[in-house]
């Protein structure tokens, strides 16, 4: 995929601001004429774009769009999860030059996402980013479960002790749940915190899905070796779990995650967790 | 997630909808208060309409089992299936909570 196969789309997002954007990081609009035939006010609602609305020809062979969200980016339509959109990026505190290294980086990937922490956490990411793996590769239903629960807890792990440097519960109390609860609340108040990124992306390859999911917290040092071999393998669907593996309260889901996915290793001192599944 | 509660002799029963993530910790926090307040001596969550659950989810259900038991009333889980059938599985849930079909 080269950049000039990549287009601009808007969600939510003024006409003004999104023709900025486009122009600052040298994409084209799609639909290119978005603007002029006045799509920009069916975006600023959250719609699809038309697809009676022929796009540009160099763009009509393989359009790869990156949707660019507002801050808070509000319901995402399912359509915008679909081909061909294959990167969201919320564009809120974005310089150019941060801007042109996201989009540089999508090239690199089948699917990639860029959001802030707060608006991570009220989108089910996990599931939208697999439901747009779907329609480019036939999943199975228990592979397609096992690879939305592990990269929903590797989103999770992100979001929470990753960014928002939040411990989990200690202890199977309901007090410890609501100090869990209000710690949470309190640093999605805190710009320095929420507005600290997540990125996941997919790369699909012969028989396999690689899924890198990335945050801008401290770092984690995993008890486990990360060169070692995962903690569990994934059985075959239908077959028993031979391992027992309870992540109580206070776990990171990360037994899930070795459960889950054929393999995991961290990168970035932690900040970044690499996941492999067969499909 | 959402749940309604009907309250019925000695059983409660909850129904659960929507997806139990780490989003719902506040939520969970009022439903356990609700279980722990109501006369029911029996407490039991149907995840029939429950679509997804995650590892904070299920801590969340062993918080609320831990809670019930200091308070002497019985916990169940009942009506599991798809992904939150297969995650029980894999966490092998039925250890630690009566899951009912």
């Amino acid at each position: 995929m080269t950049a000039t196969a990549l287009a601009l789309y808007g969600h939510g997002m003024a006409r003004d601001q999104l023709r900025r954007l486009a122009d600052s990081a040298g994409l084209a609009l799609w639909p290119p004429d978005a603007i002029d035939r006045d799509l920009a006010p069916a975006a600023d609602q959250g719609l699809a774009p038309d697809p009676s609305l022929s796009p540009e020809p160099s763009l009509s062979i393989a359009p790869a769009v990156i949707a660019a969200l507002a801050t808070p980016p509000g319901a995402v339509p399912d359509c915008l999860w679909r081909p061909p959109f294959h990167a969201w990026i919320e564009v809120a505190g974005l310089a150019v030059t941060e801007l042109a290294g996201l989009v540089d980086r999508v090239g690199r990937y089948t699917l990639f996402a860029s959001l802030t922490t707060a608006t991570a956490k009220e989108l089910a990411l996990a599931n939208h980013l697999v439901s747009a793996l779907s329609a480019r590769q036939t999943l199975r239903p228990d592979t397609r479960d096992d690879i939305e629960l592990a990269v929903h807890e590797a989103i999770s792990n992100a979001l929470i002790h990753g960014n928002l440097q939040i411990s989990s519960p200690e202890g199977l109390s309901i007090n410890s749940l609501e100090r869990f609860t209000s710690d949470v609340a309190r640093r999605l108040t805190d710009p320095s915190f929420a507005d600290r990124r997540i990125e996941a992306a997919c790369t699909l390859a012969p028989g396999a899905v690689v899924i890198e999911v990335a945050d801008q917290g401290l770092g984690y040092t995993p008890v486990r070796s990360p060169s070692g071999p995962p903690p569990a393998r994934r059985p075959p669907p239908g077959t028993d779990h031979r391992q027992t593996i309870v992540p109580l309260a206070s776990g990171r889901g990360l037994d899930l995650i070795g459960a889950l996915a054929d393999s995991f290793e961290f990168q970035d001192g932690g900040r970044r967790i690499v996941m492999r599944f067969r499909l | 997630m959402d749940y309604a509660v009907d309250v019925k002799e000695q059983e409660a029963t909850v129904r659960m909808s929507g997806r139990l993530t780490f989003n719902d910790h506040a939520r969970m926090r009022t439903l356990i208060r609700e279980m722990l307040q109501n006369d029911a001596r029996r407490q039991v969550i149907d995840l029939a309409n429950l679509e997804f659950v995650d590892s904070a989810g299920i801590g969340m259900l062993l918080i609320a089992r831990e809670e019930l038991s200091n308070v002497q009333k019985e916990f169940a889980l009942r009506g599991a299936a798809g992904q939150v059938k297969r995650v029980f599985s894999v966490a092998q849930l039925g250890k630690l909570i009566t899951l009912e079909d």
